[in-house]
């Protein structure tokens, strides 16, 4: 086995490890990027295609019965297959509270500390709204049926620059035209020094001395060690010797490898792999009136460009179209016409007159909403894990008054309601209400203190000091809006943290600071393919 | 004359008592044997030999799950072929046991010659089986549907059926969006697109 020394081990290429990946790097710390999925050169390597083979070899999931989720394993994260939009999240979403009202965020951390560092990741990311004559015929439909109601409807803001609307955005831009991780913060990262070593999983984490004198970091020794095993060819081993340690592998990868080394973190809270907040998804489908425009499935960008916050502060959920390509489609759910009583509906004939109808008459509404977290993962030994939501009736009331509120867009519109029975894998029912999301945050959540969450404000972990959540894992709730830009601006927030405290060896942040000058964005867009990874070179 | 079973307590039991339990023992390895034959792959009548049969039959099956498809289409069945796929081990009982429903419903054995309103009466009845069986039948339509309509094996075809084009290089903004879109925009309360 071998074994490399280094500064900082960064564990995950997404957006929460972006930025401790090119900060440090940039401050002249050795840093080391382990990602555990496959390498991508985003001008090569991205397909528009709906194989499922190819889809599979990134993206990854896990169900249980009552909530399934979705994420990347591949260097840049989710950030190359996501739908590119990137908005702030609400400050009601920083108010949330407990079932004995006690607020789920750490004191002082709210839309207004984050905004600054919003700014830095909107730079980075080139993030822009939507102008009117880029949105998708789908998202304008949509538009024209919350207008028609009365309801107000914003242009949604993305992170891409020259667009060219091929509509396979999920599937990778195959153009460059997508600002994913790889054509920014990555490359730049490697550039100023840092390696990124793909195909690489961490299994276990070990203590070798927790509590050291604060200092610079150079004054600091190793504290961690990390057992890595190479997913490919001979299995290759290695040993991590780090000063710092930044999990940062998403909320179902932190989750997994803090639960896989607790015999050796003996002083972990509890809270690990609980209080999973899933973005509230609820999704409803229906065939447009003749009277109403097409929209349109397959051309345009993934996303359709318009979301609607008219119901943020009564309901605490905001709305969008979705444009769901035909895998997406038939591999998620059964879909039928609401009251079609003839068999078989959900395959055969009626079922081809239904899809004729989809890329051009159908409108898919999607809520996300404030819902509490309480999803669990648990470890089950060996590589098990288990993935639980603990069921509540709060829970189904807002399933279903938020499907009726969607229910109501469409029929007020003359729509014809279509049936969505989310399915398994293996295309069987689930047995009871079910939430799927690929916005699942809080596993090793942010808290005041260890025995309601994992990391502090800073994020670092309770009783292990060096020892650092900087990605979804550590945001507390479900934002009701997608969560990439969040866990974006945390992952910077949480860096600049760092990088005041072991720079020069002074105390940690409070939170109320502004951003280090040192963390100016450069958003030049590299090119990832004229820069070699380095580790073990 | 022959000695009268004994029960498992010993106690003697009547003839007729034996046959019962014996025909449902038969009725438990008839049940089993669906699983079993299909953990062997083991398909009677000559189709695990005769991959132009077991073709036929499956295109009959493919062209009943999503109806409007061309029978002769090259990547029509492609799915029950590609070992990414659970599906490549069960072909062979898959085609066998659509071909002896045809023969118990309808009389004949020759599935893929029989209209479509008959091919989806056999599936449909499978459908509505339990246990193994089901399982097939719904994870051989679901995998059947996803493999036409999202158009895996030829991604510059896509699913005219449903007017998925596939792969597109050549795009513009300007198909993928409306003239004026000002007529469609709702009022908004944001200046940005961030919510508040």
């Amino acid at each position: 086995m071998r074994t490399i020394k280094t500064d900082a081990l960064v564990i995950g290429s997404g957006f929460g490890a972006a930025p401790p990946a090119l900060r440090l790097a940039q401050a002249g710390f050795r840093v080391i990027v382990v990602e555990q999925g496959p390498a991508i050169n985003p001008y090569t390597d991205f397909k528009q295609t709906q194989d499922p083979q190819y889809i599979l070899k990134y993206l990854k999931g896990m169900s249980g019965d009552r909530l399934s989720v979705t994420y990347a394993e591949a260097m840049g994260g989710g950030s190359g297959f996501y739908e590119m939009v990137s908005l702030r999240a609400p400050s009601k979403v920083f108010s949330q509270v407990d079932d004995r009202g006690r607020g789920l965020w750490p004191r002082g951390i709210d839309r207004v500390l984050l905004d600054p560092y919003y700014d830095i990741a909107d730079e980075m990311l080139r993030v822009e709204q939507i102008a009117p004559e880029l949105v998708p015929k789908s998202g304008l439909v949509f538009s024209l049926m919350m207008k028609n109601l009365g309801y107000s409807c914003e242009r949604v803001r993305y992170a891409v620059q020259g667009c060219l609307a091929s509509g396979f955005c999920v599937t990778g831009c195959v153009y460059g035209a997508k600002q994913s991780l790889l054509v920014n913060y990555l490359p730049q990262a490697v550039k100023a020094g840092a390696a990124i070593e793909t195909d690489l999983e961490a299994l276990t984490v070990q203590v070798v001395r927790r509590f050291v004198k604060d200092g610079p970091l150079n004054d600091i020794p190793y504290r961690y060690e990390v057992y890595c095993r190479r997913r490919t060819g001979r299995r290759e081993r290695i040993r991590f010797c780090t000063k710092l340690l930044i999990l940062a592998g998403g909320t179902i990868g932190t989750a997994k490898l803090l639960l896989q080394s607790r015999e050796n973190l003996t002083s972990l809270s509890t809270q690990v792999g609980r209080n999973i907040a899933f973005n509230g998804s609820v999704k409803a489908a229906a065939l447009l009136p003749d009277h109403f425009p097409d929209g349109d499935m397959f051309a345009g960008r993934s996303h359709p460009g318009m979301m609607s916050y008219h119901f943020l502060e009564s309901r605490g959920i905001t709305i969008s179209a979705a444009k769901p390509l035909p895998l997406q489609a038939v591999a998620a759910a059964r879909l039928r016409l609401d009251g079609d009583t003839r068999t078989p509906s959900f395959w055969g004939a009626p079922h081809v007159e239904l899809m004729r109808q989809y890329r051009r008459r159908m409108m898919v509404l999607v809520a996300f909403g404030m819902t509490p977290p309480l999803g669990v993962l648990e470890f089950r030994g060996g590589l098990a894990f288990d993935l639980q939501l603990k069921m509540t009736d709060p829970l189904r009331r807002y399933f279903r008054d938020t499907k009726r509120l969607l229910h109501s867009i469409l029929l007020r519109n003359g729509c014809r309601l279509v049936d969505t029975e989310f399915v398994k894998h293996d295309g069987a029912s689930y047995p009871d209400l079910h939430f799927s999301t690929s916005h699942h945050v809080g596993s090793c959540r942010m808290a005041d203190s260890k025995a309601r969450g994992v990391c502090n404000a800073a994020g670092e972990v309770f009783s292990y000091p060096g020892l650092y959540v900087s990605d979804g894992a550590a945001i507390p709730t479900s934002l009701a809006v997608n969560t990439s830009l969040t866990i974006l601006a945390n992952a910077e927030r949480i860096t600049d943290g760092i990088l005041r405290r072991y720079r020069t060896g002074g105390e940690p942040v409070s939170a109320r600071t502004e951003p280090a000058a040192s963390l100016s964005a450069t958003p030049e867009t590299t090119r990832y393919d004229s820069i070699e990874p380095a580790v073990g070179k | 004359m022959a000695t009268p079973p004994r029960s498992n307590t010993g106690a003697t039991v009547s003839r007729r008592a034996a046959l019962k339990s014996l025909a449902v023992l038969a009725a438990g390895v008839g049940a089993a044997c669906t699983p079993l034959r299909m953990a062997f792959r083991w398909a009677p009548g000559g189709f695990d030999d005769d991959q132009a049969l077991v073709d036929r039959v499956l295109r009959g099956f493919a062209t009943a799950v999503v109806p409007g498809l061309s029978v002769d289409d090259p990547n029509l069945v492609r799915h029950f072929y590609d070992d990414d796929y659970p599906l490549a081990k069960f072909r062979g009982y898959l085609a066998s046991d659509l071909c002896q429903e045809s023969v118990n419903r309808f009389g004949t054995p020759a599935f893929d010659q029989l209209p479509l309103a008959q091919r989806t009466k056999i599936i449909e009845g499978k459908l509505a089986k339990g246990g193994v069986t089901r399982r097939l039948y719904r994870g051989a339509v679901y995998l059947t549907q996803i493999a036409c309509y999202a158009g895996i094996y030829d991604p510059d075809r896509g699913c005219p059926l449903i007017d998925f084009d596939g792969r597109r290089r050549n795009t513009s903004v300007a198909d993928s969006t409306y003239p004026m879109p000002h007529r469609f925009l709702s009022h908004e309360i944001t200046s940005d697109g961030n919510p508040l």
